[in-house]
């Protein structure tokens, strides 16, 4: 197994090259260039020069086909380097550090969360199959799945927020933070995560407890839980112990691919919340064409995708010893 | 027990073995007893007719006119716009206003007009029919019986919207899940099943594809399409949407292919091809079905973001993303606008799992008596 | 403060580490040698950029030149005076209850909220204004600004020599500006600044910091960093201090705009000359990265603390308006200024509803439904201006749609503002037929009139300019070089609810004509490439109000960088060369009237109306008033901003 895993890694490091390549090459060949902003935000009744363009793309290496300047990239980042950004000139990785944090405590807290929800309301679901009550919870959950985050969110905002002032509207943190004492800081941090994360979660409930329910109900019918029914085994204890375990294969590849998500934010919430996270910064790295900034974080989500899928693969093999890598 | 009773009461000869059904004929025997997922299969066929029929369901044009001694069927127009006879537009210069207009130019001509009379992307003006008033718009389009559903802050009627929004809905939803299903079954159950060197070129196709974010794949596409449509939308959903569909599939397979009846048919002399797809795939299906019929839904939500970034359906075509996306802007004061399309999409979901659940149920034999 | 970021920045390495190699190295903070320093001051050579200028001694041009006095004015100071006598229709406290429901009410609230504290308890000295910006603030370094959000900063605490009143006319900053003087031909401005300055740490202001700012703008290597403050300055020769408080600026041509290309912020040469030429990106050494959260500032206010994507806090500079012991100007009405980001409206609506921040610009949409509800009233009130931006559709002249102007000007008669601006755009905004606004000293007189919805004319002038449905598919086409060409075009725009609703309009009225439009939201960027580029039919924009009609030489001269849409008129490019020599304002406007009629027949823009200002305002808030670039963009602007302090 540990050859194995070595062996992906090593084989991980030349997919990354493959994907940042790739990407590198889509958003260089993108409409647009940083340049293109740059030169709206300058004076009314001037452009920049052709002398000055030209300097600046020399800077940010755009004078250069994309496969040259990808080398350029991959050279810096083999030496730790991952740029500069071009709007917020300060390097990539303090750009990107600052947000990582509250990213990971909105997304993280999420993610846990619904996979606490969805595991038992899925077997919770398997056990109620076809029940009135199944049908209710399952109706219900289908319903919050379509209902948008971002009108829960306004909503919440105005009743939670605004009318009753339990909570507080937007940002990550509260005025006067640094002064508080340590629990002061930790409640802070708490109420102005409780509805981000509560928007961000209620959405995939419906899919996950689906999932899990799809795949119990195929389990449970196998021959080994008649065996176990017939061996006089505690309906609960036959979910749990002899079913769960048994659809754990899907369950896993599901959390490999959730993985990166732990990374990715949400475009939407961290705009209503004023959350400041990966997410919203990676939609305007985008819309800016910040190169330095995309690739970075690209990086980063490509880490953290092939990390997942390691890791679900390794997992594959505990879960069910049939399967064997060799 | 049922289905073992009805066997009972056919005639048998025993001297000749029954031919036993197919495979998905025993499906459908299966699952056409099931209430709930009958229940999906006939919601969304009745979205397929609406779809179909929304030019006669809501619309300005007529579905049928006598006009200066020709018939015509105007309300085609909603489907492809020169299909609308050019009489109407650059000729006698209707401007959209039918009824006044069929009358004053020809005092014989009738007309046969669709359910309701509201337009899927223009307010209904004063002057359009005779004893209708124009549309309200903004926060005065509650919904009334004039507008069943309210209109959008432009004044176009949100019932008629939604009507018309049916065929993009359909059709983003099934064709781009058909392609991410396909690509995703295949690859998955080919990278499952072989093992080796074929899952490893797999594994990494679909990594690769997981790790390129589909935002700058979207904005790399505008450089190239020059006129954006809804084609292309699907077609970015479905090649990018595929991987988890693969990677199901795959762990799917990499189990059952070690149960012992896949060994079986081996030894049976079964081909690679008819084992993946007969034989594993109809039990591996329980993880994939979910995916798809969630992934189904999710499209119309895709659609209505991309159109924000310029590619996706034009002013012209009226989706229900559009609508919510209208609701978005103005959340707070028109809740007519988030409630309706998210009504279609619930209902939709929930059709669509339904279904799943059906599917899941009656091809999997041990669960077909459940 | 600094505390908390650092405990994050090493959480952040920890994990990064875990996650790819990237163990980034921040920039050197080592010490270096005084020689060190100096050789690297002679390297970067402050001279580079203004290279082959060499100013004349200040004898000379005295004796060579007669001066002109120019106006030099503390706008704050001055609409104090104004308004000692001034009573408002209504007292203010009552005003701020009106609803807005019309223009009448809105005009009554403006003119009687725009009052200044009577007596000095009128005033909450100790308060914090708590102001929103829609985007995060960038910079606090004024030369490297690029964001709306980051000017309010720089205007806050910036020094310049020049800024526009009310009328957006030229004006000597005179809170830190004594005397301004031109020479016959305007190619020479001479100042001398006021000698109660001082930088917030404590250091005098003199005028070698302009000299210095100026040298760093027009230095090669600095351009990359500051493309907002260099790009206008390239026919700007030179900037000589004489002594610590006599500068002129020496500009290459005799033009009517020069003193707008005075106009640069300035930073402290004592504390930039040495870190500057050792670190000219500004933010690598930790003594830039120390000076972009805390600048040395000159202006009213400094900054007190900045959280990236959360807010940036100002506080009053006692060292403004106290110098040795005595008050030399007047002091700022707010203890604090809390610029308080937040990008989503809905949310930053919910926020002044609930008096979280004490004024925000409202979206339109937003104008009738969330900022008409009583919870929106409560604490606030609303107002409304016109501004001078107007909003049109850009034709490519170069495309085989929009070459002739007669189809341009039948797309003019084929919409439909009533529907547009009556209904769509709830009456919020007026018409327009031209660049420059009516009230304009540079538009005709009397004013052009509208154009109207008239589909008969349009109809007509597109088949004068063989524009018919010979297929009778609905749909006209023409043939151009032997192919048939339908009239089946995209319109570009960007993705603001605004122009989704004008796109919408413009779509269904030329739908009637004949013509197929395809309305696409495009993301900013594609669609700024493809204006530069000129790929495209037809897009919406629009223009914000430049201080001079001469900035529209960029935007309608031949082959100019904003000419997205290719309109090129002969006559067009020599009166702009005849506008921009011309001195006399007299004469000006005649040349630009007759621009705007030229504009007028050719139609190379569609222009569809001028947009508002819309903005919310706390009911305590006074003091402000709406030049034609809203609210804040002038002098005093935000200076003259005051909130009433509670019984």
């Amino acid at each position: 197994m540990l050859t194995y895993i070595a062996r992906r890694i090593l084989i991980g490091i030349f997919t990354l090259l493959a994907v940042t390549f790739i990407v590198y090459g889509l958003i260089r060949n993108m409409p647009g260039t940083p340049l293109t902003i740059m030169q709206e935000t300058v004076r009314m009744d001037a452009m920049m020069s052709q002398d000055q363009m030209d300097k600046l793309e020399a800077q940010y290496r755009l004078d250069k086909p994309w496969y040259v300047g990808y080398w350029f990239w991959l050279g810096d980042v083999m030496q730790g380097d991952l740029g500069r950004g071009i709007n917020d000139r300060r390097k990539v990785n303090i750009i990107i550090g600052e947000r990582l944090p509250k990213t990971l405590m909105l997304t993280g807290t999420s993610l846990i969360l619904t996979y606490f929800l969805c595991i038992p309301m899925g077997l919770w679901s398997t056990a109620n199959a076809l029940s009135f009550r199944e049908r209710l919870v399952s109706t219900i959950l289908y319903i919050l799945y379509a209902l948008p985050n971002f009108v829960a969110a306004v909503y919440l905002n105005l009743i939670i927020a605004v009318r009753l002032e339990w909570l507080p509207l937007y940002g990550s943190t509260g005025e006067g933070y640094a002064e508080m004492s340590s629990l002061g800081k930790m409640w802070d941090i708490v109420s102005h995560a409780i509805l981000p994360v509560l928007c961000l979660t209620y959405t995939s409930l419906a899919y996950y407890t689906r999932f899990i329910k799809a795949n119990m109900m195929e389990t449970i019918q196998q021959d080994y839980i008649r065996t176990a029914k017939a061996k006089g085994a505690s309906p609960t204890s036959i979910l749990v112990t002899h079913a769960f375990r048994n659809s754990l294969i899907p369950l896993v590849t599901i959390v490999g691919l959730t993985l990166p998500a732990l990374l990715a934010g949400s475009v939407i919430l961290e705009t209503i919340y004023q959350w400041n996270g990966i997410g919203y910064l990676f939609y305007q790295a985008i819309t800016m064409r910040e190169y330095p900034v995309i690739m970075g974080l690209v990086l980063m989500f490509s880490v953290m995708t092939l990390l997942g899928q390691l890791l679900a693969d390794v997992l594959y093999a505990f879960v069910d010893p049939r399967i064997t890598y060799s | 027990m049922s289905a073992a009773a009805e066997l009972a009461e056919q005639p048998v000869k025993p001297t000749k073995p029954a031919v036993s059904q197919g495979f998905w004929a025993t499906a459908w025997r299966y699952y056409r007893r099931r209430p709930m997922a009958m229940l999906g299969l006939y919601f969304v066929a009745f979205l397929a007719i609406v779809a179909i029929f929304s030019p006669a369901i809501a619309g300005t044009k007529p579905i049928v006119c006598s006009y200066k001694g020709n018939i015509y069927f105007p309300c085609m127009g909603y489907f492809y716009a020169p299909w609308e006879n050019a009489i109407f537009t650059t000729g006698d210069h209707f401007e959209k206003r039918y009824e006044p207009n069929l009358k004053a130019n020809d005092p014989d001509s009738w007309a046969i007009w669709p359910l309701v009379r509201q337009d899927p992307i223009e307010r209904v003006r004063e002057n359009w029919f005779e004893g209708q008033p124009g549309n309200p718009d903004k926060a005065d389009g509650k919904p009334s019986w004039q507008n069943l559903m309210g209109t959008d802050s432009n004044g176009v009627d949100v019932f008629a919207q939604l009507v018309h929004g049916t065929r993009v809905a359909l059709l983003v939803g099934f064709v781009s899940m058909g392609i991410a299903g396909a690509i995703g079954i295949a690859v998955g159950a080919c990278a499952g099943y072989f093992g080796g060197w074929v899952d490893f070129v797999l594994s990494r196709f679909i990594e690769i594809i997981l790790c390129v974010p589909t935002l700058i794949l979207v904005i790399a596409l505008l450089a190239i399409a020059e006129h954006p449509s809804i084609w292309q939308v699907v077609a970015v959903i479905g090649l990018t949407g595929w991987t988890g569909i693969a990677r199901l599939t795959r762990a799917e397979f990499l189990k059952i292919k070690q149960i012992e009846y896949v060994a079986a048919a081996k030894a049976m002399g079964a081909g690679s091809m008819r084992i993946m797809f007969i034989h594993i795939l109809r039990n591996a299906l329980a993880p994939i079905l979910v995916p798809i019929s969630f992934g189904i839904a999710a499209a119309i939500f895709t659609e209505s973001a991309l159109s924000f970034l310029g590619i996706g359906a034009d002013t012209l075509t009226p989706t229900w993303g559009r609508v919510l996306h209208e609701g978005q802007n103005n959340i707070r004061s028109m809740w007519w606008l988030i409630f309706f399309p998210g009504l279609a999409i619930f209902t939709t979901v929930l059709a669509y799992n339904l279904i799943g659940e059906g599917i899941q149920e009656a091809t999997d034999p041990r669960t077909r008596d459940a | 403060m600094t505390n908390v970021r650092g405990a994050l920045g090493t959480r952040y390495f920890l994990l990064l580490a875990i996650l790819a190699p990237l163990a980034g190295c921040t920039g050197g903070s080592s010490e270096y040698s005084e020689e060190e320093i100096q050789a690297k001051i002679v390297e970067f050579d402050y001279e580079k950029g203004v290279q082959g200028f060499e100013p004349p001694s200040l004898e000379e041009l005295e004796a060579n030149n007669t001066w002109t006095d120019k106006p030099v004015i503390d706008l704050l100071d001055k609409l104090k005076k104004d308004l000692a006598d001034y009573t408002p229709p209504m007292p203010p406290a009552e005003a701020v209850n009106l609803k807005s429901e019309n223009d009448e009410q809105i005009t009554e609230i403006l003119e009687s909220v725009k009052v200044l504290p009577k007596n000095e308890d009128e005033v909450d000295w100790e308060g914090t204004w708590v102001h929103h910006v829609a985007g995060d603030i960038n910079s606090l370094n004024p030369l490297t600004m690029s964001s709306t959000s980051d000017f309010d900063v720089a205007a806050l605490t910036g020094v310049g020599s020049i800024t526009s009143d009310i009328d957006l006319n030229a004006v000597g900053n005179g809170t830190f500006i004594k005397t301004w003087q031109v020479n016959e031909d305007n190619t020479v401005h001479k100042f001398v600044i006021r000698d109660d300055l001082t930088w917030s740490d404590g250091e005098p202001i003199t005028a070698y910091d302009w000299e210095f700012t100026f040298k760093l703008v027009k230095h090669p290597e600095m351009v990359a960093y500051m493309p907002a403050i260099s790009s206008g300055m390239e026919t700007v020769l030179y900037l000589k201090a004489y002594d610590e408080r006599t500068f002129c600026i020496f500009h290459e041509k005799s033009t009517a705009v020069n003193e707008w290309k005075d106009e640069f912020p300035v930073i402290p040469k004592h504390i930039y000359y040495e870190s500057i030429a050792m670190d000219p990106s500004m933010v690598d050494s930790d003594i830039h990265l120390e000076l972009e959260n805390k600048p040395v500032v000159g202006g009213p206010y400094e900054v007190l603390s900045r959280t990236r994507g959360k807010n940036v806090i100002l506080q009053r500079r006692e060292g403004f308006y106290m110098h040795d012991g005595k008050q030399v100007r007047d002091k700022p009405f707010f203890k604090n200024i809390r610029m308080e980001v937040i990008t989503d409206t809905n949310t930053a609506l919910l926020a002044l509803s609930s008096g979280k921040i004490d004024e925000m610009e409202i979206p339109a949409p937003k104008w009738n439904t969330d900022a008409n509800t009583p919870e929106f009233f409560a604490k606030n009130v609303r107002v409304k201006a016109t501004e001078w931006t107007e909003y049109h559709i850009t034709w490519n002249c170069e495309s085989e749609f929009f070459k002739d102007a007669k189809v341009r000007r039948a797309m003019s008669y084929g919409i439909d503002y009533k529907e547009l601006l009556d209904r769509v755009l709830d009456g919020l905004f007026e018409q327009a037929n031209g660049p420059f606004h009516p009230s304009s000293w540079m538009s005709p007189k009397p004013p052009l009139p509208m154009f109207t919805y008239d589909l008969d004319k349009a109809r007509k002038l597109l088949d004068e300019a063989g524009w018919v449905d010979s297929d009778a598919d609905g749909i006209r086409d023409k043939m151009i070089n032997g192919k048939k060409v339908p009239f089946h075009f995209t319109l570009m725009r960007g993705q603001t609810p605004t122009s989704e609703k004008v796109a919408r309009v413009v779509v269904t009225s030329l739908n009637k004509l004949g013509i197929k439009v395809e309305e696409r939201a495009t993301e900013f960027t594609v669609l700024q490439q493809k204006a530069q580029d000129h790929t495209f039919d037809a897009m919406l924009g629009g223009w914000g109000s430049g201080t001079d009609p001469f900035y529209t030489k960029n935007i309608f001269g031949t082959d100019q960088t904003r000419n997205y849409g290719q309109y090129s008129n002969k006559k067009i490019d020599e009166l702009y060369e005849e506008g921009m020599v011309e001195l006399d304002r007299e004469k000006r406007a005649k040349i630009y009237q007759e621009m705007a009629k030229i504009f007028y027949e050719d139609q190379p823009y569609t222009w569809l109306f001028y947009l508002s200002s819309l903005y919310g305002f706390n009911k305590d808030m006074r003091g402000y008033e709406f030049s034609a670039r809203g609210p804040f963009h002038y002098s005093p602007g935000m200076e003259s901003v005051w909130k009433v302090k509670p019984l």
